[in-house]
């Protein structure tokens, strides 16, 4: 099976006159299904690397292909549309935008897409936030439901233009035990049910035990 | 709805404070331009009207001499020109009846009348004033100068040896309607019955014109059959200029609009727009810093939700518009209400600042197309000074802002 990320000796330096080098060459695929979980010690470079992933960032020496397609010599308008079709992100922090209800919030990645609102968004939407126990919470504010719903309504946008990987940096470092296994629950049946890949970083050493794979980062590299 | 358009509304509505206050702030510069703008076209107009009241558009004079515009007393302004050309006989514009019709053909001319002026001297009893004398046709005059509006006594008719004189030659003569005075020239004196006493509003008129039927004054000036001017009026006054050194080429008379005439007035006038002009600039100036740095704390404050759209999708050119669309919302929101503050403003002062006889001392009143342009401008300078947050926002790099 076709991977549907591909990094090839991805580096990464950060800085100009004082110079980091983050990475070290990291070759690493996902493809269809995958449940990943990337671990790493603190400062180790698992968002830097989450990132590029997500074409959020750029690396500064290496390869990056979406569907076999290698993203170098695209623009930033191309790139942009690239990671909205492609990829969902889920953050430690909600990152909600408080001015929109819930729904509006889930409604958000696909009218970015489209320049507007489309027939069927809002029933697609409420069909994701129906999913994540959150049907009952439509017209809401982020500030207006609870920490554990916040990050499922996360999820929720994540999943709205039902991308092939989401990408998630410590989507349960905010959340009490009881929360955050819920919301790994979850994860996992989107990924049974509907073949999303998900990589995932985590200092759980018990959650990461429970996914399909695991790296870890050690100076720059995977092991 | 764009998206783009959605999201601005949703930030501005969910800030409303904020909102409020630079609307408020966009809202009161408006109103300040609004308000000067009123006060100083009513102000302008007024000059101009008082100008025009007593006085041609466009003059085509015989006379080689110029007219030299003479100064109102206690005033610098030039409100009026008058040839003095002691008692020689005037020049005469030949063939005018062909003439005029020609000039009323012109284009930006709306009406015209044969004029034919001179001197004499007024005399009652043992008084005698030196007065200008006008040769006129009632009818066609007073579609130049509405002299038929400024009868204050009498009837405006001349017929035989009628003649019309200003308020202040009869108040200072001590005569009215229905008395004889005498106009006496290098020829002799002729006596002539006043029938009608006019106030056109401005004191040097009122004081050395007198009006005779066109017949009399060819009489009495050794000119039969002759006129000396013809009066224009034009439909744009400001066009009067450009209009009058048309017809001297055009006729080969020498050719004198009201603008060469009330230089001084036009000069001080102009000065008066362009210093308001640069108040309404600076305001404008003020405004858009206040909506600017608002909006750029905004930014600030939205960095991590800005860092979130663009993760999913959103391209950095629907960022910009929208904080644009925030700009050009509050611009034409606040300038509308701007408008209404500006304009309630005005009337207040109009109203309140009356001649003695109650008339406004000030007409101020607005076109739609006004309001129009100043909405305009405002939105304007909103769009402008919401660019350079815009362009912050744009430059957000997800990854620097999303963790
Ligand atoms: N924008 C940046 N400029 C310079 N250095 C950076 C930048 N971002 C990250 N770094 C450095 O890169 C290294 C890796 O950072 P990164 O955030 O990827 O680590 P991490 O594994 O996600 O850590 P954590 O588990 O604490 O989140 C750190 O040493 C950090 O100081
Ligand atoms: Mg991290």
């Amino acid at each position: 099976m076709s991977a549907i990320l591909d990094l090839r000796g991805i580096t990464k330096t950060y800085g100009t006159r004082i110079k980091t080098q983050v990475l070290h060459g990291i070759d690493l695929t996902v493809s269809r299904g995958d449940f990943l979980a990337i671990t790493g010690q603190s400062g180790s470079g698992k968002t830097t690397l989450l990132n590029i992933m997500g074409l959020l960032d750029r690396s500064t020496t290496g390869n990056l292909l979406v569907n076999g397609t290698d993203t170098a010599g695209m623009d930033d308008e191309a790139i942009t549309a690239l990671r909205g079709r492609t990829l969902g992100f889920v953050f430690q922090f909600h990152h909600l935008l408080p001015a929109l209800t819930i729904l509006e919030n889930v409604m958000m990645p696909m009218m970015a897409d489209k320049g507007r609102e489309m027939p069927g968004m809002r029933e697609s939407a409420t069909e994701l936030l129906k999913r994540v126990g959150l049907g009952e919470r439509l017209k809401y504010k982020p500030d207006e439901v609870s920490g554990g719903q916040r990050q499922r309504a996360a999820i929720a946008r994540a999943l709205a233009m039902r991308p092939a990987v989401i990408l998630a940096d410590e989507p349960t470092g905010n959340l009490d035990s009881v929360s955050s296994a819920e919301v790994f629950t979850l994860l996992r049946e989107i990924n049974k049910a509907d073949g999303t890949a998900f990589c995932i970083v985590t200092h759980d050493a018990a959650i990461a035990k429970t996914c399909d794979r695991i790296v870890e980062i050690v100076d720059g590299r995977l092991v | 709805m764009p998206f783009s358009v959605f999201i601005a509304f949703k930030y501005l509505l969910d800030e409303k404070r904020q909102t409020l206050f630079i609307m408020s702030a966009c809202a009161i510069g408006v109103a300040v331009m609004v308000f000067l703008y009123g006060l100083i076209s009513g102000l302008q107009r007024s000059l101009v009207d008082r100008t025009l009241g007593s006085q041609a558009h466009i003059i085509l004079n015989a006379n080689k001499e110029k007219p030299r515009p003479l100064a109102e007393s206690g005033n610098d302004t030039a409100v009026m020109a008058r040839v003095e050309r002691g008692f020689d006989r005037p020049q005469m514009i030949s063939d005018w009846p062909r003439r005029i019709e020609a000039v009323a053909a012109s284009s930006g001319i709306v009406a015209v009348a044969p004029r034919l002026t001179g001197a004499a001297l007024l005399r009652r009893g043992d008084v005698t004033r030196p007065v200008g004398v006008s040769g006129i046709e009632p009818d066609s005059f007073t579609t130049i100068i509405p002299l038929a509006k400024s009868v204050v006594a009498g009837r405006y008719d001349l017929v035989g040896d009628e003649i019309f004189v200003g308020k202040d030659l009869a108040d200072d003569l001590g005569v009215t309607v229905g008395d004889r005075v005498a106009l006496q020239t290098r020829g002799g004196a002729v006596n002539f019955l006043i029938s009608a006493v006019f106030d056109l509003g401005n004191r040097s008129v009122n004081e050395n014109q007198v009006f005779v039927s066109l017949r009399q004054a060819q009489a009495l000036l050794g000119a039969p059959g002759d006129i000396n001017q013809i009066d224009t009026r034009v439909g744009e006054i400001f066009e009067a200029e450009k209009i009058a050194r048309r017809l001297e080429k055009e006729t080969g008379i020498e050719t004198i609009s009201w603008m060469e005439q009330n230089s001084q007035l036009l000069i001080a006038l102009r000065s008066q727009s362009s210093s308001s002009y640069l108040i309404q600039f600076f305001v404008m100036v003020a405004v858009a810093l206040g909506i600017a740095s608002v909006l750029v704390v905004s930014v600030v404050q939205k960095r991590a939700e800005i860092g979130i759209l663009r993760a999913f999708g959103t391209k950095r050119s629907v960022v910009t518009r929208i904080f644009l669309i925030q700009g050009a919302v509050v611009g034409l929101l606040g300038s509308t209400v701007g408008c209404f503050i500006g304009t309630g403003l005005a009337m207040f002062f109009r109203d309140s600042a009356k001649n003695p006889d109650g008339t406004p001392r000030f007409p101020i009143s607005y076109e739609l197309s006004e309001y129009v342009v100043f909405i305009l401008i405002a939105t304007l300078v909103g769009i402008i000074a919401a660019s350079l947050p815009a362009r912050q926002a744009a430059r957000i790099d997800p990854a620097q802002v999303v963790h």
